[in-house]
């Protein structure tokens, strides 16, 4: 492969990765009253949030108890569910939170780290 | 043309595609949570609406600590119906829990309750409310029991969410709380606070009906002859000795009162000054008899102030008091006179052998 295009592809994964850096997750999770596992899920998503996503985040919990009508827009059959409503597209993982790398992977929200790309 | 519009088809087939293996993906998440129990609740559509249906497991938490409750706890249908109800309410309506559940909560009060319970349970319907009843106990004995309800929507139904607090032990101790502050003690009749509370309101009923009211105000004669003589215990049973010849006097609906050290006083409603004579009669009877009978080593007597309360001038109870106090130390004083002149009468209240009492003197003052 010639020097020029190995350059380009790096400086076109770097641009991206910054990219990746900059941009805010907008994140929505779904419970139901206080019951054990949702009560859970809200600490493991909020522990999940400041850990890896170090501020480039915002996270709604919603109560399907109280706002029905929103879990039924977002076709959110069990929960708790969490969703990443942005960057599009929209993704949703649903069940236990407690296992960050399965939450970062299925909701690719990994952020990676510039040096690692070069 | 046809190539630009075929390629197009074909990115909008890939789109469809990619959303719809998107869509399989997320259904096969969620089945994946199901089977290995991470959630607890669904959300489901029906013709009504969406409901949340939580599982057995996720109610568990609600279901020790309304277990754990002292008050008892419970969720009605909107006509009464028993859906859940904890340990403790079973154990207040006196029953098991299989016996309340699908029973209606009407069932477990008196006749003369329901009227009441009802209307708590349709003003629940909209609004929470708190209402005292009572509920026949395990010992026959009634129970006061505070319900608080709430109106609740669970799975998309109307439901009412009940709390029962037991105010039995509470109303029970703040009785004798009250009775303790209004009551005397030793004779079992109301003390002089006792007497001001409830005269001030048969002054109130007299005025507004006009009707006659009469106070007799009584001192018992040589108490401190009895105290120095026979010992404070004796001076203690000739005053329940003379509670109880009041109380035989007296009608169950006169006030009767000790008003402090050997005075005491009665309010007689619908009774006139022309009754007076008929009333003091009706007293020496009662204390004759109990002379005779108890055998003490002393007689009873009572030096006795009588006035009548003019509904006219709304005089208080202290000035009608005021006035019946001297009645009855004019009385006294002339006893004592009488008894100077004539030593055969003996000191008042004096002791072995038994005077021969005079008869109940008395004074009336209009």
């Amino acid at each position: 492969m010639p020097a020029t295009q190995t350059s380009r592809r790096k400086k076109a994964r770097q641009s991206s990765a910054a990219g990746a850096a900059r941009k805010k997750f907008m994140l929505r999770l779904y419970v139901a009253g206080t019951t054990p596992r949702s009560a859970q899920a809200i600490l493991d998503a909020e522990n999940l949030c400041e850990q890896h996503l170090g501020g480039r985040f915002r996270l709604e919990v919603i109560d399907i108890y109280q706002r029905p009508a929103l879990a039924r827009d977002e076709q959110i059959i069990a929960v708790p569910t969490l969703v990443r409503r942005l960057p599009e597209p929209l993704r949703k993982l649903v069940g236990d939170l407690s296992n960050a790398e399965r939450v970062l992977v299925g909701l690719d929200l990994l952020v990676r780290d510039e040096h690692k790309l070069r | 043309m046809n190539v630009h519009r075929l390629n197009k088809t074909k990115q909008e087939l890939w789109a469809e595609n990619k959303e719809l293996w998107g869509r399989l993906a997320e259904f096969e998440e969620t089945i994946r949570a199901i089977r290995s129990g991470e959630v607890d609740a669904f959300l489901v559509n029906d013709a009504s609406g969406q409901h949340v249906v939580t599982l057995e497991g996720g109610e568990s938490a609600y279901r020790i600590l309304v277990e754990a409750m002292n008050e008892g706890a419970a969720l009605i249908e909107e006509n009464g119906v028993f859906l859940f109800c904890n340990k403790g309410l079973a154990t207040l309506l006196n029953t098991t829990l299989e016996n309340v559940i699908g029973a209606s909560l009407f069932c477990f009060f008196a006749p003369t309750e329901i009227c009441k319970l009802k209307a708590l349970v349709n003003r629940a319907r909209v609004d929470a409310c708190t209402g005292d009843i009572s509920l026949p106990g395990r010992d026959g004995e009634t129970r006061t029991i505070q319900l608080s309800l709430s109106p609740m929507l669970i799975h998309g139904s109307r439901r009412i969410g009940m709390v029962v607090t037991d105010l039995t032990e509470h109303y029970k101790v703040q009785e004798e709380l009250r009775s303790l502050s209004l009551i005397d003690e030793l004779t079992g009749l109301l003390n002089r606070r006792g007497f001001l509370t409830v005269s001030l309101q048969t002054l109130n009923l007299a005025q507004r009906l006009k009707g006659p009211l009469l106070l007799v105000f009584a001192d018992l004669d040589g108490m401190k002859v009895i105290n120095d003589t026979h010992g404070h215990g004796e001076g203690d049973r000739a005053l329940v000795d003379t509670a109880e010849v009041l109380r035989k006097t007296y009608r169950d609906s006169d006030i009767i009162a000790r008003m402090g050290g050997d005075e005491f006083a009665a309010l007689a409603m619908g009774t006139s000054i022309e009754d007076a004579a008929v009333l003091v009669k009706r007293l020496q009877s009662q204390i004759d008899a109990h002379n005779k009978r108890e055998q003490r080593p002393y007689c009873l007597s009572l030096s006795v102030g009588v006035v009548p309360y003019d509904a006219k001038t709304g005089e208080s109870i202290a000035d009608l008091l005021a006035r019946a106090d001297q009645a009855m130390y004019e009385n006294k004083r002339r006893k004592y006179e009488e008894a100077q002149r004539d030593p055969s009468l003996g000191r008042l209240g004096s002791v072995t052998p038994k005077l021969s009492i005079s008869p109940v003197s008395w004074n009336a003052r209009r």
